[in-house]
């Protein structure tokens, strides 16, 4: 599913969106910082502080995401389900000293944290526009 | 009345516009800048049709919206709503799309991206206006405010 030609985007040097809904069907738009590749199946997201997104999954794990190719600009949209959080293992390591990075880069040291990682399984990938 | 706090992101920031379906799957389209409308608490959304099918079709079967906006400063909102219509772009609205899109282009430039990516995101005039009452609006600013609602009417 995710191939070499969409890891780029999934760098954090570009925002990505992420839509999620709640039980009742109302829909939570909002920015993250980065997507994070953990396999050809999955992606990552971090929990820093949407809590909106957090509740939502809780009760409807499907989330649409669109990550970007700083490169060439190129788009890609990602439905996704919820699988599961880690908050004690080499991935949630490697995503908060990435998220430590961005956050120097954007001034926004001290207030990206983060609280877990949380993994997706990646159900469709499409370019955008295709 | 839309909070004046939020009028320069609404116009200036980069957007996207979320919905669900009835089955509860989500999805969301990027919008290139939107027009208020005060006296009836209504946002337009300027949207490339190409690109809005799924966001657009959740609408109008759910009629609900979340609206997500921010500038480069990070200062962002997220309004939500109920959706109304769609329409043409008045020639108004698309002259305020193109400045919007030149900004972008400039701010991408300045940040070593080639011209011929930022046309991807920016390059296409926007070809449909969806409209939305607003009913709840939240400040989404990174920070201790981040998920506040602001107040409204």
């Amino acid at each position: 599913m995710i191939t070499e030609e969409h890891l780029p985007a999934l760098q954090g040097m570009f925002p990505s969106w992420i839509t999620t809904c709640s039980a009742a069907g109302e829909p939570n738009t909002t920015v993250i910082s980065q997507v994070w590749y953990v396999d050809e199946e999955h992606v990552a997201l971090s929990f820093q502080f949407f809590n909106k997104t957090k509740k939502n999954l809780a009760e409807n794990p499907n989330a649409f995401a669109t990550i970007v190719n700083p490169g060439t600009m190129a788009m890609y949209n990602l439905d996704l389900e919820f699988d599961h959080s880690e908050t004690d293992s080499e991935l949630f390591d490697d995503m908060d000293m990435k998220l430590e990075a961005i956050a120097s880069m954007s001034g926004m040291s001290g207030i990206f944290n983060l609280k877990a990682a949380d993994v997706y399984k990646v159900k469709s990938l499409k370019a955008l526009g295709s | 009345m839309i909070p004046e706090q939020t009028l320069e992101a609404l116009a200036n920031g980069f957007g996207h516009l979320g919905s669900a379906s009835a089955d509860l799957k989500t999805a969301h389209t990027d919008i290139l800048s939107a027009s208020v409308d005060q006296e009836n608490d209504t946002v337009t959304c300027f949207a490339l049709s190409f690109l809005a099918g799924p966001t657009l079709d959740n609408m109008k079967a759910t009629g609900r919206v979340s609206y997500f906006f921010g500038l480069m400063s990070h200062e962002a909102y997220q309004f939500k709503g109920q959706f109304i219509e769609t329409r043409e772009l008045t020639e108004s609205e698309l002259a305020q799309s193109e400045q919007f899109c030149k900004a972008i282009a400039e701010i991408l430039g300045s940040m070593g991206i080639a011209p011929e990516a930022t046309m991807k995101l920016v390059g296409t005039a926007p070809d449909l206006g969806i409209t939305f009452k607003v009913e709840n609006i939240f400040n989404q600013t990174p920070g201790p405010e981040a998920g506040q609602e602001l107040p409204f009417n």
